[in-house]
This record gives C-alpha cells, sequence and structure tokens, in this order.
C-alpha cells in the first residue's frame, strides 16, 4: 500500500496548510453569511429582535454595519485573487416574469428631426429666386431620392435572400418609429438566440452571447401601473442603463454592424443603428390562457449608435431612447463604467 | 484519516473532460467575438474589471492582439488536456487556473455560475495531490520500487470542497425564502416558461402546473434544508441523489452552458470508486483462478 499521507512532512509546511484550511473555512463561510446580509436587512430591519439588538444595522450604520464591512473587503479581495467568487443566489430570491430580448435595427435614412435631414429639407429656401429654389431643391431631394428607392429594393432583394424563405412572414417588420419615415429602407435583426417559432424549437447553445445580451437588455416596469408613472420610470431606467453599459451596447451594435456588412458588402453603412428590447411576458399561472403562449412581444427602443456622427468630447456616442417625448437624446459623458 | 486518491482523480478527469469540452465548443469558435480588440469583451470596456481596487486579475489584461489570445486559448488546450491525463498534474493544475482567471478576467459578461465553479474546482486541484491516482504521473511512479498498491491521501481538499458545495446550496436556498415567487410556488413555472434559456418552448411541453409547483417547493426545502439533510445519516445519500437529478435535470431542461456538468463534478469525490475497483479486482482474480 502506498500511503502520501504517511510520508514525513516538515513542521512548517504542516502549519501552513493548518492555517490554510482554518483560513478557508473561515473565508468559505464568513463570505457566504455576509452575503445575505444586504437583503436580510432590507428584509428585517424593523423587525423588533433587530432593533434591540442592533438598531443601527438596519441603516447600514455602527459597530456591527462596520464590522461587515470590513469583513466584506477582506473576503472579497481574498475571492477575487483566488478566483472563488461567493454570489449564490440563482434563480433568487425572485424569478422574473418578464423575457427580454435584444434585436438591432440598422436604418439607412437620417434621423428626420437630426441636422442633416433638416438642413436638406430647408436648403432650396436660403435660395432668393424661385428658378434657383427649383435647382436647389432638384440637388438637395433628387439625388437622395434616387439613391433612396434603389437602396430600398436592394436591402429587400437582400433580406428576402438572407431569410432564405422568399417570404418575410416569419420575420418581424421594423415597427413604426420616429426617426424614420420608411420603414422599407430599415432591416431588423433579431438575437441569434431568440427562438424564430415560440411555439416550437429546441435551443443548443449561445449561452455565452445570451449572457452578455442579458448585460445589455432591459425590461419595462409592470403594465399593470398608470401609464404615466410607468413611462416615467421606464425613462430612468433607461437612462441609468445606457450611462452604466453605453460600452457594451456601442461593442454589440458595432458588432452587429460588423457581422452584416461583412455578409453584404453591397450595402452601405447604416445612418443608424438602433438597439431594441422585445420583451414577452409569462402569464400568471391562474390567469394563463388556453392554449397556453407568452404575452407580447412588445417593442421598445433603448438606444441608438450613429456610425457616421462626430460627437463632441463631453457627450456620450450611444443616445438613449426617452420614451417621454419619444425620441432620442444625447448624454453628456461622466465616470461611466458598468456595473458587474 | 487518509482516503483513497480515486475520489480526488475522479474529480480531476471530470472537470478537465468537461473543461475542454467547454474550450472547444464556447470559447475556441467565438475567441473574437468575446475577446481582443474591437470585440464584444475590448480591453477599454473590461479595464476596470482587473484594476485597483479589486484584486481580479489577467495575464492577459490589454491584450488585443488575436494571434496572442489564440495561442493562450491553445496553451490552456494543452494544459487541460495534460490534467485530464495526469501528465505533470501540478504544473498543468496550476497553468489551466492561471489560464481560466485570466479568460474570466478579460469579459465579466460571458460567464455564469458554471464558470465560478470550474476556477474554484481549479484552485483546488492547484493545492492538492490530484494526480496520486488514474494519471500518466502516477503510472511513472509505479516504475519505482515500493510505489505499488493504492495510494490514500489526508482528505482536507475534499471536505473542503464538500463545505464549499453545502454554503452554494444553503445559501441559495437562503436568498430563494427571501422571494416571493418560491413562497407562491411560481417559481419553476417561470424558469421553465423563460425563453431566454429554456431548452424547448414551455408552450409546446407545458409542465402541469401542480408539479412546478411541488417542485418548487421541493426544490427550496432540498437548498435551504441541504446541510441538515447531508447531516444526518438517513436523508444523506437521497439529498445527494436528488442534487445529481437535479443537475441532470438542469441540463437537460435549460441552456446554461456548462454549469450542470461542472456542478456534477463536486459530486464525484463523493463516489467511492475504491469499492467499484476492489469489486473489479476481485472478479478479475476470480475469472484467472477459474481459467486456472
Amino acid at each position: 500500500m502506498n500511503d502520501q499521507s504517511s510520508r514525513p512532512t516538515p513542521m512548517a509546511a504542516r502549519a501552513f496548510l493548518g492555517l490554510f484550511i482554518l483560513w478557508q473555512l473561515f473565508f468559505l463561510f464568513s463570505s457566504n453569511i455576509i452575503s445575505l446580509l444586504p437583503k436580510a436587512r432590507e428584509n428585517w430591519a424593523k423587525q423588533r429582535i433587530v432593533q434591540n439588538v442592533a438598531p443601527d444595522w438596519g441603516e447600514a450604520k455602527g459597530p456591527v454595519a462596520n464590522a461587515e464591512r470590513s469583513l466584506t473587503q477582506v473576503t472579497s479581495r481574498w475571492s477575487e485573487l483566488t478566483g472563488q467568487p461567493q454570489n449564490w443566489s440563482l434563480f433568487a430570491p425572485n424569478v422574473t416574469d418578464i423575457v427580454p430580448f435584444v434585436a438591432v435595427e440598422f436604418c439607412w435614412e437620417d434621423d428626420p428631426s437630426s441636422v442633416p435631414s433638416i438642413s436638406q429639407q430647408l436648403a432650396p429656401f436660403g435660395a432668393g429666386q424661385f428658378l434657383d429654389q427649383i435647382t436647389l431643391g432638384a440637388v438637395a431631394w433628387g439625388k437622395d431620392f434616387f439613391d433612396r428607392e434603389g437602396l430600398e429594393n436592394q436591402i429587400q432583394v437582400l433580406w428576402t435572400k438572407a431569410i432564405g424563405y422568399g417570404s418575410p412572414k416569419n420575420i418581424p417588420s421594423p415597427p413604426d418609429a420616429v426617426w424614420r419615415h420608411h420603414s422599407r429602407s430599415a432591416w431588423i435583426l433579431l438575437s441569434d438566440n431568440e427562438p424564430r417559432n415560440t411555439q416550437h424549437y429546441l435551443r443548443i447553445g449561445h449561452f455565452r452571447l445570451r449572457r452578455y445580451e442579458s448585460c445589455i437588455d432591459i425590461s419595462p416596469t409592470s403594465a399593470d401601473e398608470k401609464p404615466d408613472t410607468v413611462v416615467d420610470v421606464w425613462r430612468e431606467d433607461i437612462e441609468s442603463r445606457v450611462r452604466d453599459r453605453w460600452q457594451l451596447m456601442h461593442a454589440y451594435l458595432n458588432w452587429r454592424l460588423r457581422r452584416l456588412l461583412k455578409e453584404y458588402p453591397e450595402l452601405p453603412e447604416p445612418r443608424q443603428v438602433i438597439l431594441w428590447a422585445r420583451i414577452y411576458r409569462v402569464p400568471l399561472s391562474e390567469e394563463a390562457p388556453s392554449p397556453w403562449t407568452w404575452r407580447g412581444p412588445e417593442w421598445h427602443p433603448v438606444a441608438r449608435w450613429q456610425p457616421g456622427a462626430v460627437w463632441e468630447d463631453r457627450l456620450l456616442p450611444v443616445e438613449m431612447f426617452n420614451p417621454v417625448v419619444g425620441r432620442f437624446e444625447s448624454l453628456r459623458q461622466r465616470e461611466a463604467r458598468h456595473a458587474e | 484519516m487518509p482516503v483513497r486518491a480515486e475520489r480526488l482523480a475522479a474529480m480531476r478527469i471530470g472537470l478537465a473532460g468537461f473543461l475542454l469540452l467547454d474550450i472547444f465548443l464556447t470559447y475556441l469558435p467565438n475567441l473574437e467575438v468575446f475577446f481582443g480588440g474591437n470585440s464584444l469583451g475590448d480591453p477599454s470596456i473590461f479595464e476596470f474589471y482587473t484594476s485597483a481596487p479589486f484584486w481580479r486579475w489577467s495575464l492577459l489584461k490589454g491584450i488585443e492582439n488575436p494571434a496572442i489570445l489564440q495561442a493562450a486559448l491553445w496553451l490552456w488546450v494543452a494544459a487541460t488536456f495534460c490534467l485530464l491525463i495526469g501528465l505533470f498534474t501540478r504544473s498543468s493544475a496550476l497553468i489551466s487556473w492561471v489560464l481560466s482567471s485570466s479568460f474570466a478576467g478579460l469579459n465579466s459578461c460571458i460567464d455564469n455560475a458554471g464558470d465560478e465553479i470550474r476556477g474554484i474546482l481549479l484552485f483546488y486541484l492547484m493545492i492538492s495531490p490530484c494526480g496520486a491516482a488514474w494519471s500518466v504521473d502516477r503510472s511513472w511512479r509505479r516504475l519505482r520500487p515500493g510505489e505499488t498498491g493504492p495510494v490514500f491521501i489526508y482528505p482536507w481538499v475534499l471536505r473542503l470542497l464538500f463545505m464549499q458545495m453545502i454554503l452554494i446550496y444553503f445559501t441559495n436556498g437562503m436568498f430563494k425564502l427571501m422571494g416571493g415567487t418560491w413562497w407562491s410556488g411560481d417559481s419553476l413555472y417561470y424558469v421553465m416558461s423563460d425563453l431566454t434559456l429554456a431548452r424547448w418552448s414551455y408552450a409546446e411541453m407545458a409542465v402541469p402546473l401542480w408539479l412546478t409547483r411541488a417542485l418548487t417547493y421541493f426544490v427550496l426545502a432540498w437548498e435551504a434544508g441541504f446541510p441538515l439533510w447531508v447531516a444526518l445519516p438517513w436523508t444523506r445519500k437521497l439529498a445527494l441523489g436528488f442534487g445529481v437529478a437535479f443537475h441532470v435535470g438542469i441540463g437537460i431542461s435549460m441552456e446554461l452552458g456548462f454549469f450542470a456538468p461542472y456542478a456534477l463534478c463536486l459530486y464525484l469525490p463523493l463516489v467511492p470508486w475504491e469499492r467499484f475497483f476492489r469489486s473489479a479486482m476481485i472478479s478479475k482474480e476470480r475469472s484467472a483462478s477459474a481459467l486456472a
């Protein structure tokens, strides 16, 4: 019999191993218990026992809360150094009934409210003479009109080829939007992870892409609340999300665009690239329809990137969609980094 | 009390096997999508993740060149293969852990709990004698005089891993107890109808509501009470058996990458592999004596 455990080990090594084992046990127990405390504080801060034993802890103050913070610092650093994260709240505390996907719209029109669009419309009126107006109008509108129709046809041909069925009946049409006049000048690409037929599919793979997309998707508040409240909270959610995650959104929109142009090099670069959230809602278990199906999908614009635009340094290159006024707005730079 | 080294070796082989599959199926085909310059994991986006005040690190931090990342990934493949067969086991475990942590530090948006469990298991393999059995290293040692027979190791790594496993389920259970959908019994209904990760359409294969409710409460009780169930001798095997079934079920019904396989690796050291081999040895001896 070969007993590795019976070979003589230096005393120092044994002492070090013993200390390491004790430290690991302490780390495992304390980091996991500590991870529960913020949620416990939310739920139990007003309980009598907490008020009697550690009243300040409920407000994250006092010696108990300070000790909690110090311990969190120490255990977090060890978990980061050794690659032992302790974040075990899988499908917890709640499981949501909202199922978000991202979609990307490529639009080959300028936003009608953008400076290039408006100046194009107003250019002829800068002329003094009637004949000059006609000439300027033909220059400002004519070439673009000609290009637009040709471009739209090109997009539709490529669209039909792309879906491979000859008919776009299973592919969503872009919803009406204020940033374009013509739905034919836009192309929507769904997430690779979204089932084309929610009633019948088999999913294998795409889990890392799904994880990335979950970092940039966003879910609106419940549709049961008053519309004004919902829209205002939704605006705040979008602004917060875009501010925190604009780099991820920009990288994702850029990646989808490069993939599109690599596959269809005949296409020119789109003027606008829009990030949409497509929301499905799981019906309440007691109110499930028959036959069973999800509600939705709802379409919610979230952010926009204009590849050809040049922004001032103080503005983010990704704009947020403001649902209150129904248009995209730019955001000022700040020390933005996305949450983990 | 020392235990047979096969228990740790089983975990080493299981983890290395699943890790190789993970690398070939989810990392290699998408290397330039998730890592490197102008990718979804461009260094400028995730630079903060491995910077102060955090103590996370990555040897590949700031690398944009896809060729370097490709080389690192193939080095990871080689180290993991060596870990699988038990060749230079400690070194290959170290290299595999370093590269696992390095890639995890490049793009924090593509990992899930399975990748976290993978990192933890690699850490323990790195600091333990995981090549003591079922390895090329062991085969070479057998050539030396006196190096025959079964190998025993101190079980501290296995005990720490068991503590980790208990805390994973217990902490999860405690978080679930603080949520409304677990108390109402609706959680598994929502999970199974989650279009982003369910393997098939709930509309096509709806599970009866009474069954999803029962399973929801069962999972809640199992996780929250896990320390108790494994402490009591008469519930221990049932609790662990349910855990295996739980993860197999998750792997079949949901697309969570390699979460289920990595979680199942935590159970491998609990299987009494030496008994199977003792039975096999006895059968072999009986066959040999019958032939004689």
